[in-house]
C-alpha cells in the first residue's frame, strides 16, 4: 500500500536519532518561547530561524515542525493557566481551561490539552497521508459564496460561545463586527475608520484584543477586589492529572473535535481557528449539562484543543499538494526551505520523497515529544500559578507588553492593548463575555470579503449564495440554528440552563 | 506625543553625532572604516514569511558573513509597507537602519495611499538585489493558450474574463491595469487579501487568469499545477525557455516588475553606502545566491547604487502615470 510506504519512508526519516532529537529541541525551544504571552509561531520561529540554516534542511524542517507544535501548545498553556490567548484557536481554550485552572484543576486541563492534541495529531498525521488528493479537492469547491456562507453559520454559532445573556453576546459580535471595519476594504483600496493612522490601515490585530479584553480588563477587575478575595487561584490543587471520569468525558468529546478540525482545517485562512470554535459549539450542544460550559468543563478544552491540533495538521495539505502556503506559519516554512536551498512546490514529494514524508511524519514525532516534555512539566506550570498575585500580575503584564509589541515590532499595538484593557474591564463589570466578540471581529471582516468578492464574480446577482449547493445547504443551517436560538420558547429554557449565578 | 519625543530625541542624537565629529575631526572614512561597529537592522516593511522576507534574510545573511556583524532582519509590516518605510525614512542616517525596500514601499503604496515619506528623496539607494518578471498563468486545461486567445475572448465578451490579484496595488494588479490598457479589453479585477486564495480560485477555475510574480508561480508552474502563457521579461526566462514573452506576443512596452532593494535612509554617509554597495554586488555574484535567487523566480540584480538610482524613480513615475490612467484611487 502507498500509505504505509510513504509513512514507512517518513519515519524512516524523523526516527533517525539525530532528528529525534531535533524534534525534541524544536519541541522544547518552541514551548518555552511560546509559553511567553503573545509570543505565537511566527514570532518564535522568525526568532529562531538564523540559528539553523547551518542544519542539515531535514532536520531543520523537522526542528521546525517542532517549534511550531511548542509554540502552539505553549499558547495553549498560557491561555490555561493565565487567561492569555495567544492565537485565536487558544480563545476558546481560554474559556473552560482557565476556569479549571481557578478551581485548581489546571494539572488536567494542561494534561487534557496536550493528550487531545496529540491524539488528534496522530489521527491528522495518518488522515494527510492517506487523504491528501481527495481533501485537496475539498478546499476547491469552496469558493467565495461557500466561504461566505461559512461565516454567516460561523457567526450564528458565536452567540452558543457565551454562557451568560443572549442580548449581550449578540451586542458583542455586532460590536466586534464594527471593531472588524476598521481596515483597507479590500475592493476598492480605501481605508476606512482609519483616522489617518497608518497602523490602523490593516485593522487591529487579533491578539491585541484578545488580550486586553481577556487578560488585561481581567487583571484590572483583580486588582480592584480587595486583597483578601484577590488571590483567585489555586488554595488547593486536586490532582495533576486527569481522573478517570475526565478520561470518560473528554475521549468522545476531543474524537468529534479531531473528526471537525480534519474538514475544516483543509480550508486556508480559517480552518484550524474556526474547527475550535465549530467544536465548543458542537460540544456545548451535545453535552449533558450544558451549563458547565464557561464554568470549567472538560470537554470545552478537550474538544477545541483537539479540533485546533487536526486543523493545524490538514492545515497543511494545501501547501503540500498545491506548494501553496495556506498560513504565515507555512509561508515561513516554505521560505525557510527555499534558503536552505531545496526549491518548495508539489514536486518536492516526487523529487525529495523523503524529506517530504519526513516532515509529515515529524509532525507526529513533534506531538509526541510535546506529551513527553509537558506531561513533566505539568507540575512546574501549576506551581507558577502559587506565586502571589503581587508579583505575578506584573510579570504577566510586561511579558503580554513585550508579546504585544513583537506581533510587528510596533508600540502602537501596546498602546492599542492599554485601550482595550479599559475595555475589557468594563465587559467583566458589566458582564459581557469577550468570546463572541472575538468571533465577530475576525469572521466579520472575512465575510464580508467573500460575500464582496462573490457578487463581484457573480456580476452582481445574489442568488449565487442559493443555487451552489454548499453554500445553499451552509445558509439553510445557519437559518435553522438562528431560528432555534430566537424561539422564545427555546430562548425561554436558555436562559433558565445559561443564567450565570455569580 | 509620542513622535515628538522620539523627533527630539533623534535630533539630540544628531547633535551629539555632529559635535562628536566636529571635535574630534572624524571624516566620513574613517567612520566608514569602521563600519559596521555594531549590528545594522534591515527593516522588512512584511510580515516573516514571503519573498520580500525571504530575500531579505538570505541578504542578510551573506552581509553578516562579508562585513563581520550581524545584519538583523526586523519586520515591520502595516499600512502596505508604508509603516516599515516610514520608520527607516525617519531613521538616523548612520548606516545602522535599512530598508528593504521596492515595488510597494519605493513606488506604489506611496502612490495609492498617503505616506509620511518621500520615496525617492528619503532614501539612498544601495543597490537592487533582484526583479521578479509577470508570468501570466492560468489553469492547466483552460481554453486559452496564448495571449492572443485571452485578447480575443475578452474582446468578445468585455468584463466576463475575471484576473485575480493579491490586493489593490499589488504587481498583479498593475499588471492587469497595465495589460488590459495596452490590449483595449475590459476585465474584471477581483482583488484577494494577500496570501493564496486567489491562487486557489485559479486552480479551482473560478478565475481565467492571473498576471502574477514570478516568486508565485514559478515553483506552480513547476509543479504542473498551473500553466504559463506568457512572461514580461524582455527575452524569456531560462526557467520557461518554451514560454513566450509579452514582446513576442505583440505587447513589447508592457513592463510590470516585482523588485526588491536594499536603502539607507538619506543623507547616510557616502563611504558607507558605497561599502554596503561593494558589498552588495560581491553577494550578487556568489553563484549559491544566484541559485536560490532563481530557484524562486527572481532574476538577480547587480547590487549597483546607481543602476536603483535611475530604476526607482522611473518606476514611480509609471505607476503615477498608470494609477491616474486607470483611475485607481484610495484614501
Amino acid at each position: 500500500m502507498d500509505f504505509l510506504h510513504n509513512l514507512y519512508i517518513g519515519f524512516q526519516t524523523s526516527l533517525s536519532l539525530i532528528n529525534l532529537w531535533y524534534a525534541f529541541l524544536g519541541a522544547m525551544l518552541g514551548t518555552l518561547i511560546g509559553v511567553l504571552p503573545g509570543l505565537g509561531p511566527i514570532a518564535t520561529i522568525a526568532m529562531l530561524l538564523p540559528s539553523m540554516y547551518t542544519l542539515e534542511p531535514t532536520s531543520a524542517l523537522i526542528m521546525l515542525a517542532g517549534i511550531y507544535y511548542g509554540a502552539q501548545y505553549g499558547g495553549s498553556t498560557t491561555a490555561i493557566l493565565i487567561n492569555v490567548p495567544g492565537e485565536a484557536s487558544s480563545v476558546v481554550t481560554a474559556l473552560d481551561g482557565y476556569k479549571m485552572a481557578r478551581k485548581g484543576r489546571a494539572g488536567a486541563a494542561l494534561a487534557t490539552a496536550a493528550l487531545g492534541s496529540f491524539f488528534a495529531g496522530t489521527i491528522g498525521t495518518m488522515v494527510v497521508a492517506a487523504f491528501a488528493p481527495p481533501l485537496t479537492a475539498l478546499a476547491f469547491e469552496f469558493g467565495a459564496p461557500e466561504y461566505c456562507a461559512l461565516m454567516f453559520l460561523g457567526l450564528v454559532g458565536a452567540v452558543v460561545l457565551a454562557s451568560g445573556s443572549l442580548a449581550k453576546a449578540l451586542a458583542m459580535v455586532v460590536l466586534g463586527l464594527l471593531l472588524g471595519q476598521i481596515n483597507t476594504d479590500v475592493i476598492t483600496a480605501v481605508p476606512r475608520f482609519s483616522f489617518g493612522i497608518t497602523e490602523l490601515m490593516d485593522g487591529i490585530n487579533f491578539v491585541v484584543i484578545a488580550m486586553g479584553v481577556f487578560s488585561f480588563g481581567e487583571i484590572i477587575a483583580n486588582l480592584g477586589k480587595p486583597a483578601e478575595h484577590r488571590d483567585v487561584f489555586i488554595k488547593k490543587v486536586t490532582g495533576l492529572m486527569p481522573t478517570k471520569q475526565d478520561f470518560k468525558d473528554s475521549a468522545p468529546a476531543a474524537l468529534r473535535g479531531t473528526i471537525l478540525g480534519c474538514l475544516l482545517g483543509v480550508l486556508p485562512g480559517a480552518g484550524p481557528m474556526l474547527a475550535s470554535f465549530t467544536s465548543y459549539s458542537v460540544e456545548k450542544k451535545v453535552a449533558k449539562n450544558p451549563g458547565e460550559f464557561g464554568q470549567g468543563a472538560i470537554q470545552g478544552v478537550a474538544g477545541p484543543e483537539a479540533a485546533n491540533n487536526a486543523g493545524a495538521q490538514t492545515s497543511f495539505i494545501p501547501m503540500l499538494t498545491l506548494g501553496i502556503p495556506t498560513s504565515a506559519v507555512m509561508a515561513l516554512m516554505i521560505g525557510a526551505m527555499t534558503l536552505m536551498g531545496i526549491q518548495p512546490g508539489p514536486q518536492v514529494m516526487t523529487t525529495n520523497p523523503s524529506l517530504f514524508w519526513g516532515l509529515i511524519t515529524s509532525m507526529w514525532v513533534g506531538n509526541l515529544m510535546l506529551v513527553i516534555l509537558n506531561l513533566p512539566l505539568i507540575g512546574i506550570w501549576v506551581k507558577l500559578l502559587t506565586v502571589p498575585y503581587r508579583f505575578l500580575f506584573p510579570a504577566i503584564m510586561a511579558f503580554c507588553a513585550i508579546g504585544v509589541y513583537t506581533l510587528s515590532n510596533n508600540t502602537f499595538d501596546v498602546y492599542c492593548a492599554a485601550a482595550f484593557a479599559v475595555l475589557g474591564f468594563v465587559f467583566h463589570k458589566l458582564g459581557f463575555e469577550p468570546a463572541p466578540l472575538i468571533l465577530g471581529f475576525i469572521l466579520g471582516p472575512m465575510m464580508e470579503e467573500n460575500l464582496r468578492r462573490a457578487l463581484l464574480m457573480a456580476h452582481g446577482d445574489w442568488s449565487v449564495f442559493v443555487t451552489r449547493p454548499i453554500s445553499a445547504t451552509m445558509i439553510v443551517v445557519a437559518v435553522g440554528l438562528m431560528i432555534a436560538i430566537t424561539l422564545p420558547a427555546i430562548s425561554k429554557k436558555r436562559e433558565e440552563v445559561f443564567v450565570e449565578d455569580e | 506625543m509620542n513622535k515628538a519625543t522620539f523627533g527630539s530625541r533623534r535630533g539630540f542624537a544628531k547633535l551629539l553625532a555632529a559635535a562628536f565629529v566636529a571635535g574630534f575631526g572624524i571624516t566620513g572614512t574613517a567612520y566608514a572604516q569602521n563600519y559596521p561597529a555594531k549590528p545594522v537592522t534591515l527593516v522588512v516593511p512584511y510580515p516573516a514569511g514571503g519573498a520580500n522576507d525571504m530575500l531579505g534574510r538570505l541578504i542578510g545573511q551573506k552581509l553578516s558573513e562579508g562585513l563581520g556583524q550581524q545584519f538583523i532582519i526586523e519586520n515591520k509590516p502595516g499600512g502596505g509597507t508604508l509603516i516599515g518605510a516610514t520608520a527607516v525614512a525617519k531613521a538616523a542616517p548612520d548606516g545602522y537602519t535599512l530598508l528593504v525596500g521596492g515595488f510597494a514601499s519605493n513606488s506604489v503604496s506611496p502612490l495609492l495611499f498617503k505616506a509620511d515619506y518621500d520615496p525617492i528623496k528619503d532614501f539612498e539607494p544601495i543597490g537592487m538585489f533582484g526583479t521578479a518578471p509577470t508570468v501570466v498563468i492560468t489553469y492547466p486545461d483552460s481554453p486559452y493558450k496564448t495571449i492572443k486567445d485571452v485578447v480575443e475572448a475578452a474582446k468578445k465578451k468585455p468584463d466576463q474574463i475575471m484576473y485575480g490579484s493579491s490586493g489593490n496595488g499589488s504587481p498583479l494588479h498593475m499588471s492587469g491595469e497595465m495589460f488590459t490598457a495596452q490590449a483595449g479589453v475590459k476585465m474584471v479585477h477581483v482583488p484577494y487579501k494577500g496570501g493564496s486564495a486567489h491562487i486557489l480560485d485559479l486552480i479551482g477555475k473560478r478565475l481565467d487568469v492571473i498576471f502574477d510574480t514570478s516568486t508565485n508561480s514559478t515553483p506552480l508552474i513547476k509543479g504542473g499545477k498551473v500553466r504559463p502563457i506568457a512572461v514580461s521579461s524582455k527575452t524569456r526566462l531560462p526557467d520557461f525557455p518554451d514560454v513566450p514573452t509579452l514582446t513576442e506576443s505583440g505587447y513589447p512596452d508592457f513592463s510590470v516588475n516585482g523588485w526588491y532593494a536594499l536603502y539607507a535612509p538619506a543623507k547616510t554617509p557616502k563611504p558607507i553606502v558605497d561599502k554596503l554597495s561593494a558589498e552588495l554586488q560581491k553577494i550578487m555574484k556568489m553563484p549559491d545566491v544566484v541559485e536560490k535567487l532563481r530557484g524562486v523566480g527572481v532574476t538577480p540584480g547587480t547590487g549597483k547604487a546607481d543602476e536603483l538610482a535611475a530604476y526607482a524613480p522611473a518606476e514611480l513615475e509609471k505607476y503615477r502615470k498608470l494609477i491616474k490612467d486607470a483611475n485607481i484611487k484610495a484614501d
